[in-house]
């Protein structure tokens, strides 16, 4: 199989580069985007299994990449990330396909183990209440 | 404002601190979510292959390096939360303007950054002597600075700077762009009487081609609070 | 506040609206209308009390003055009428004299014959110098008319059915009043009775050209403005009158009544005009003397003083009044202002008390960061340390414990951060009057796409005269988010969902959100509102519904949830119209 394309997204600088470098400690190869621009840019030149969202980033936001991908990128998984705990508007981006809302800081291996689920094992989509 | 005298500072000033208080947070949150993925990623190499490998040092070190870096921005930014915090601690006493526009400008960072507008605040080489509340001053700076962040547009610079002036001091907020006059009704503290300084707020037509500017105009005695002190002496 | 945040998709609850005004704290501000309402009184209480002196003053000076005035234009109009009488009464008496004398000196016989009459008349006109006898004439107790001399062919008349006969037989003597005469000229006519020695009597009678009694009158000294003139009882002229025409015309005006002495009174004459009539009664005659004179020439003196006055009065209380005005107008404003200070003082007394504690509560939360940060600064400069110090087999597990105890430090911080971060959202709480259809559609509008996207049909049954809810705006936003959130998952493809605003009594409005999807089971149905029950595998929290519930609650009102499993679900929320608290 080929190795798992995972594309992070933060407009924190240092802590994208951090998980990059954790992540191909694990063997994923990941590439590190700090603003949604970025982040459109990386889907369009490349292929991506998952892409991990921080939903609040100034310019385009998380929810705009998020919209961008349903349209363009359906085949890929969206894990959404969120600075607090306001589980409730953060509904909207599970509604709109996202497989998973983490609050940050995000466990890496509660990460990849959502990750796992995602790509090898069920499938992701809106669960029912 | 306008006439209104009524609406009582404390309610902006309430809402004041849950706007920058809330931005402060999130930037110590992301601090700490950063401390802590590096940290994570220095579990992994410590718990890794070949965790004493000088290789594994070396990013160790670095490693932590970056950890020290952050905590120092953590420190600043909980710094800043620390001067805010006691801005309320006198309501009428001799300050330097140059701490409360330092402070503005550490504040106003965030909001600056969001909107993707350059902010520069210059700190004064010389201290400026106010006399009043500096919180309600820090308010209508901060208020100012933001509603031109805001109305930037073309350029998205805005530079601070402040200046002695008559019998008190000037703040300039430079920018490209106009201010819409509806923003300035926003900004708490201008033209009221009784609980800020009453700064007049003068809209400067700049000359063809320069840069915009937004000048408070700051007595060096909040008045409104001089007079009450009058009265009650 | 205006947003100063603005335009990516940043956290909800950092977006502002717009203010609405802020409600008037009670005791803070005394309403404009009750400083009007003090002004009034204060100026109704002052001019009355400066004023009111001043009018009395005026008004008993008004009386006084014109009292005194008119005195001083009547008495002399007064005295010239009582002259003209006496001198009128004088002359007549003077007349009845001469016929007397005629009576006592010479014998009846003598009486009797023509020329002596005729030589009678003559010495008689010539005695008395002014005042002509026309003519003279002799009537027996019986009414004849004996002897005659004079113009009129009066010999052989009878007389006993005339009045005057029987009133100078009863009286002694008797007045005519003035009627036309000889050559159509005025004349009257005196009678005098005399007793015959041997029983009876006889009449002496005289005509008078009346133009002596004009005459009479006219020789005092007269206003132009004033008319003198001789009336009867009846009102009809026995003298020309200038204002009223000629003899024998009846004058416009009322008789006045018979008094002994001079009247003078003011009245109004047939042209409106103001005049002053001054009367007297001429005794032993049917005469009534008249004068009279325009009461604005007799108290032209009076009408300028009245002016003065009343300008004086006029200047004075316009004076007093301006004064006053200005005076309560500043002390009112001094007044206002000074309780503006006070309650601006109370405000900032009260601001420094709320901003102090928010300031000290921020302040103890940096203190709390303080610690863990140098912690972390520590334990990191300590993992320098070990790496430099080389590879060793307990180093590995030193290193692995200062890894750990940093990320411990580090959870320290977050779970201070989002203390720092619940309050600092927890200030934003504010009242405004919400439109609940509007806020309702605001929200809708975040779900939008998903709406569409999945073909999910939305409807709005809002019923009419709502009142609008004073509430806070974010979050009735959360709340309705949160329950729209759940009804969108519950619904499948194609579903249904459908919002209902409706009074829930006088003083809620009830929000129902129903959908027709999967429905909650009994037994779920009870825990839904408990924190972190979920039914959701994945990820949820749980968190969603007992944080509306307790958002509901905070803003005074309830939560109720009716539902059927595989039927579809309905969820009301019940709002106040207005937060008591």
């Amino acid at each position: 199989m080929d190795q798992l394309r995972l594309l992070f997204v933060d407009d924190e600088e240092e802590l994208v580069s951090a998980v990059i470098e954790r992540l191909e400690l694990r063997g994923i190869e990941g590439v590190g985007a700090t603003s949604g621009g970025e982040a459109l840019h990386h889907l369009r030149e490349g292929s991506f299994d998952v892409v991990v969202l921080d939903i609040k980033m100034p310019g385009i936001g998380g929810l705009e990449v998020l919209r961008t991908i349903n349209r363009r990128h359906p085949e890929v998984k969206v894990i959404l990330m969120t600075g607090h705990g306001s589980a409730e508007d953060n509904e909207i981006g599970r509604r709109l396909g996202a497989i998973a809302y983490l609050e940050k800081p995000v466990d890496l291996e509660d990460l990849l183990t959502i990750v796992d689920q995602a790509v090898n094992g069920k499938a992701g989509g809106p669960d029912g209440r | 404002m306008g006439d209104d005298h009524r609406q009582p500072l404390q309610r902006e000033g309430v809402l004041f601190f849950g706007d920058v208080i809330a931005g402060l947070s999130h930037e110590l949150s992301n601090v700490f979510n950063i401390i802590n993925e590096i940290a994570g990623l220095q579990q992994d190499i410590v718990g890794g292959a070949q965790p004493e490998s000088a290789d594994a040092a070396d990013r160790l070190s670095e490693l932590a390096g970056r950890i020290k870096a952050q905590v120092e921005r953590g420190e600043t930014f909980n710094q800043t939360l620390h001067t805010l915090a006691h801005s309320v601690d006198d309501a009428n006493i001799a300050f330097d303007l140059s701490d409360t526009l330092e402070l503005a400008g550490w504040l106003a960072a965030r909001p600056a950054r969001l909107a993707r507008v350059e902010l520069t605040v210059h700190r004064p080489d010389q201290p400026l002597t106010m006399e009043g509340d500096p919180f309600a001053l820090l308010l209508t700076i901060y208020g100012s600075i933001g509603a031109v962040v805001n109305a930037a547009d073309s350029e998205r610079r805005v530079e601070v700077n402040a200046a002695p002036h008559d019998r008190g001091t000037r703040v300039f907020i430079t920018s490209a762009d106009p201010l819409p006059p509806e923003s300035v009704d926003e900004i708490p503290g201008l033209e009221t009487g009784h609980l800020a300084w009453g700064a007049v707020h003068t809209l400067d037509p700049p000359p063809p081609g320069a840069s915009r500017r937004v000048i408070l105009d700051l007595p060096a005695v909040a008045p409104a609070l001089k007079a009450m002190v009058d009265e009650e002496g | 506040m205006t947003e100063i945040i603005r335009g990516s998709a940043e956290d909800s609850d950092l977006v502002r609206t717009a203010d609405a005004p802020e409600p008037e704290a009670p005791g803070q501000q005394v309403s404009e209308s009750a400083y009007r309402r003090l002004r009034r009184m204060v100026v109704l209480a002052t001019v009355t009390v400066s004023l009111l002196p001043l009018a009395i003053t005026m008004v008993i000076n008004y009386v006084q003055f014109r009292g005194a005035l008119q005195a001083e234009a009547v008495d002399p109009m007064a005295r010239l009428t009582l002259n003209t009488k006496r001198s009128l009464e004088l002359f007549l008496s003077e007349r009845r004299s001469g016929l007397t004398f005629l009576a006592l000196d010479r014998p009846f016989s003598e009486l009797c014959d023509r020329s002596s009459l005729t030589r009678m008349i003559s010495n008689l006109n010539r005695s008395l110098e002014i005042g002509t006898f026309v003519d003279l004439g002799i009537i027996d107790d019986s009414g004849n008319q004996l002897c005659y001399s004079g113009p009129y062919k009066l010999e052989g008349r009878n007389y006993l059915d005339q009045d005057w006969f029987h009133e100078v037989a009863r009286r002694g003597t008797y007045t005519s009043d003035v009627f036309l005469g000889f050559r159509e000229s005025p004349h009257f006519a005196i009678a005098t009775k005399h007793d015959r020695p041997d029983g009876g009597f006889y009449i002496l009678r005289a005509t008078i050209d009346a133009e002596m009694l004009s005459e009479q009158i006219l020789t005092t000294g007269l206003e132009p403005t004033s008319d003198v003139f001789l009336i009867d009882r009846e009102g009809i002229l026995q003298s020309p009158s200038r204002r009223y025409g000629e003899v024998l015309t009846a004058i416009p005006l009322t008789v006045p009544h018979y008094s002994p002495s001079v009247e003078v009174v003011e009245l109004k004459d047939d042209r409106d005009l103001a005049i002053f009539m001054s009367s007297a009664y001429i005794h032993n005659s049917p005469f009534v003397l008249i004068q009279i004179q325009p009461a604005e020439e007799a108290m032209g003196r009076w009408f300028t003083l009245r002016s003065e006055l009343l300008g004086f009065l006029a200047v004075s209380a316009g004076l007093i009044l301006t004064v006053i005005l200005w005076g309560s107008g500043q002390l009112i404003r001094r007044m206002r202002e000074a309780d503006e200070r006070r309650a601006a003082l109370y405000h900032q007394v009260e601001y420094s008390n709320k901003l102090a504690s928010i300031g000290r509560l921020a302040a103890g939360v940096a203190h709390e960061i303080n610690n863990p940060l140098a912690i972390i600064n520590e334990k990191a400069g300590l993992l320098l340390d070990l790496v430099m110090v080389g590879p060793e087999t307990p180093h590995q597990e030193r290193l692995a414990a200062t890894v750990d105890s940093i990320l411990r430090s580090v959870q320290r911080c977050k779970k201070v951060t989002q203390r720092l971060l619940g309050f600092a959202r927890h200030m934003d709480v504010r009242t405004e009057t919400i439109d609940l259809e509007a806020l309702l559609r605001e929200v809708l509008g975040f779900l939008e796409k998903e709406a569409e996207y999945r073909d999910l049909t939305v409807s709005f049954r809002v019923q009419d005269d709502l009142p609008t809810v004073a509430s806070d705006r974010g979050q009735l936003q959360q709340v309705f988010l949160n329950i729209l959130n759940n009804a969108f998952a519950a619904v499948s493809e194609g579903g249904h969902i459908g919002i209902e605003i409706a009074h829930e009594d006088a003083d809620h409005v009830a929000v129902t959100i129903a959908d027709d999807g999967v429905g909650i089971s009994k037994e779920h149905l009870q825990r839904i509102f408990e924190p972190f029950f979920t039914t959701k595998s994945g990820t949820g929290t749980g968190l969603g519904l007992s944080i509306t519930y307790g958002i509901v609650k905070k803003l005074g009102g309830r939560c109720r949830v009716e539902s059927e499993a595989g039927r579809g679900t309905r969820f009301t929320v019940v709002l106040p119209i207005s937060r008591e608290g």
